[in-house]
């Protein structure tokens, strides 16, 4: 499923991030590594930014970023 | 490595890690610090001494990545090539990210030093550091820093010779990289599991819609009332008494002695005895910018560098992202907004933050056009306050609907897509109140510095302008817009002139023209959003080409003529 997908306040992995190179060096320069465990914390309403957690950090991710990013759940 | 005069030190890492607080404590110098990546989107350059040489030291922008996404970051990896040491500072709260540009820095084949700093919430958040084993692993020199209460600084002065060029890492490719770092980390790492905190569960309120939605407009509320209440005491309490009761009485009786009377008392007292009106440079020159904007520039930047440091802005920038989009832009890009409050020129530079032109191009206009800075609103609050708050408060509501009718209109008409959110969200702190103390300082002195002089050189011109007879030139020329479309009195024009150089001085040039509170409330509009003032422009220019200012300028003005006439026709007379 898509991390837009993923219901608030559960744990998943992250699977693949579907864009250009352009997007992924983006994802992966703030930490957000395909393999790592993150926790969603909150979905805004109206394709609003989703909020992850991943170890210690928190990013806010624009909707159109965050529904090409594939995770699993766990 | 030895340590030689007039070497160039910089101070390089991921954003928001404490580097211009370094920076600030190694150099004396001070720039703006707050907590949120890209607080510093512009190189500054200070001077340490060390064993009587003199070092340069370069307070850089964050980045992420050696491979840069936006301007600010641009401006970091330029930097890099002049560099002869490197301290790289980084988050110890967050040290599997930082070391990841450790390691891209570790390639450059520079002398390096690495500073964990916010050690104290690294310790908070109980996470353990194996520092000599991580310095083994690097073979740099790591030195642990709570840059707040110069915890650590000063071995950090002292161990600037052990800064030494390091073997690149292995791994060529990004992917190898992050393996590496992951192998490092395991080795020196170690988290204890604590209970969580109350900032904690705070962060987890304001970032939630449910909750962080009605806390924002709480936020805001408070924000506003702290501002005006706090402005509004020291104005009725300490600046009006000394500036009515000793500061009057000094003046006419100094200048009295000295030039009885003339040109030259006319140009310092002015030709009447009211501060606003008389436009002398002792009187409305020194009481504009000191007793009536200063009060609100210093609560304004109390209450923003307390809200800016403990975190909050980040997460307000999230909560209106959605709202952001319709206007072209995204979360984010409320920050430039809310700098601009205070002031345009800060607003304009903190457009760099946005990742593309188009982006870039409606942040500014939008700021140029609907954000009146303190200096501006202090003097509203002053003119308008007196007839009711709520004609204050139709000044922004007209403003607020123009920001989002002509930000909607520039998302449809230029080409392009706004990029999407993306960004890290600090946690909380508890504002260090030395370090709060000292940027607010910073940003007084700044207005002082720049203010003041502006003012007076806008008083002086409105002098000349009105004794050559040129402001009635002017006057006729214009009167078929300032006149028919928006209602206001013809002299009214002088203000839109001088508004070029100060708003507050121009808004303080429309109580002499006794003026409806109609006619107030458009004239006020207005002159937020005809044209920014010649600083912000300045910055604009450089920030967004000639070509793209001029376009710029040109919805500026059609717009304020537009607003100037649709309020005319359709406010009522208020009476
Ligand atoms: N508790 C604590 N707070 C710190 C420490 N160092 C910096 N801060 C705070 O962290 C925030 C970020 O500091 P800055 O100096 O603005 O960070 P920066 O690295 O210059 O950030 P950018 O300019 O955005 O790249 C500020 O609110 C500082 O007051 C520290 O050692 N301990
Ligand atoms: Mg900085």
């Amino acid at each position: 499923m898509t991390l837009t997908e993923l219901e608030s306040g559960k744990q998943a992995r992250v699977i693949a991030f579907n864009g250009g190179p352009n997007m992924i060096k983006r994802l992966e320069n703030l930490g957000l590594l395909r393999g790592k465990t993150i926790k969603k914390v909150s979905n805004n309403p109206f394709k609003g930014p989703v909020v992850v957690k991943i170890d210690q950090i928190e990013l806010a991710i624009g909707h159109r970023m965050a529904s090409r990013i594939t995770v699993e759940p766990i | 490595m030895e340590i030689r005069e007039d070497m160039k030190i910089l101070l390089m890492g991921n954003p928001n890690v404490g580097k211009s607080v370094v920076f600030n404590r190694l150099t004396g110098a001070r720039v703006v610090t707050a907590n949120y990546a890209g607080t510093t989107v512009e190189y500054t350059k200070g001077t340490m001494f060390y064993a009587g040489n003199h070092l340069e030291i370069i307070d850089v922008p964050g980045t992420y990545s050696l491979e840069p996404t936006c301007k600010a970051e641009e401006v970091a990896v330029e930097m890099l090539s002049s560099g002869d040491l490197i301290i790289n500072v980084a988050d110890a709260t967050n040290l599997e990210r930082n070391l990841h540009f450790t390691m891209e820095l570790m390639r450059q084949g520079k002398p390096m030093i690495l500073v964990l700093n916010l050690w104290d919430e690294a310790r908070h958040k109980g996470i353990h550091i194996d520092v000599a084993a991580l310095e083994k692993l690097l073979q740099i020199p790591v030195i642990t820093t709570v840059a707040v209460t110069a915890e650590g600084i000063k071995e950090l002065i002292s161990r600037l010779p052990e800064a030494v060029v390091p073997s690149p890492p292995n791994g060529q490719v990004n992917g190898d990289l992050w393996r590496e770092v992951g192998k490092i980390i395991k080795q020196i790492q170690r988290i204890t599991h604590r209970h969580h905190t109350w900032l904690e569960r705070l962060e987890d309120i304001s970032i939630k819609p449910r909750s962080g939605l009605p806390l924002a407009a709480v936020v805001i509320f408070l924000t506003f009332a702290v501002i005006r209440f706090v402005g509004e005491n020291l104005i009725n309490y300490v600046f009006n008494p000394f500036f009515e009761n000793l500061y009057r009485p000094f003046i006419y009786h100094t200048v009295s002695y000295a030039f009885p009377s003339g040109v030259i008392h006319d140009l310092l007292l002015g030709t009447t005895p009211d501060f606003i009106e008389s436009l002398g440079l002792l009187t409305t020159g020194i009481y504009v910018p000191i007793a009536m904007v200063l009060p609100y520039i210093f609560s304004f930047y109390l209450v923003l560098g307390f809200v800016e440091d403990f975190g909050y802005l980040p997460r307000f920038a999230i909560l209106m992202d959605t709202f952001m989009h319709k206007l072209g832009l995204h979360g984010f890009a409320i920050m430039p907004m809310i700098l601009g409050l205070g002031c345009n020129v800060p607003g304009a530079m903190a457009t760099r933050i946005l990742e593309s032109r188009r982006e870039k191009f409606i942040a500014g206009t939008l700021m140029a056009i609907a954000v009146p800075c303190m200096a501006q609103t202090a003097m509203i609050i002053g003119l308008v306050g007196p007839y009711g708050l709520v004609y204050v408060a139709m000044i922004y509501g007209n403003l607020a609907v123009v920001a989002i009718v002509i930000g909607s209109i520039m998302n449809a008409l230029i080409p392009g897509y706004s990029p999407e959110l993306f960004l890290e969200i600090p946690s909380y702190h508890l504002p260090h109140f030395g370090t709060l103390m000292k940027k607010l300082w910073m940003r007084i002195r700044g207005f002082l510095a720049e203010a003041i002089p502006l003012v007076l050189i806008g008083v002086l011109l409105v002098n000349i302008l009105f004794l050559s007879g040129i402001i009635d030139l002017f006057s006729n020329f214009s009167a078929p817009v300032i006149v028919k479309i928006m209602g206001l009195p013809k002299e009214a024009v002088s203000s839109l002139i001088i508004g070029f150089l100060r708003k507050d001085v121009a808004v303080g040039m429309l109580e002499p023209l006794n003026m409806t509170i109609k006619q107030l409330i458009i004239a006020c509009t207005v002159l937020s959003i005809y044209f920014p003032c010649i600083a912000t422009f300045a910055v604009l220019i450089k920030e967004l080409g000639v070509k793209a200012m001029l376009k710029a300028s040109l919805i500026m003005v059609g717009t304020a003529i537009a607003v100037g006439g649709l309020l005319n026709l359709l406010l009522p007379n208020f009476s």
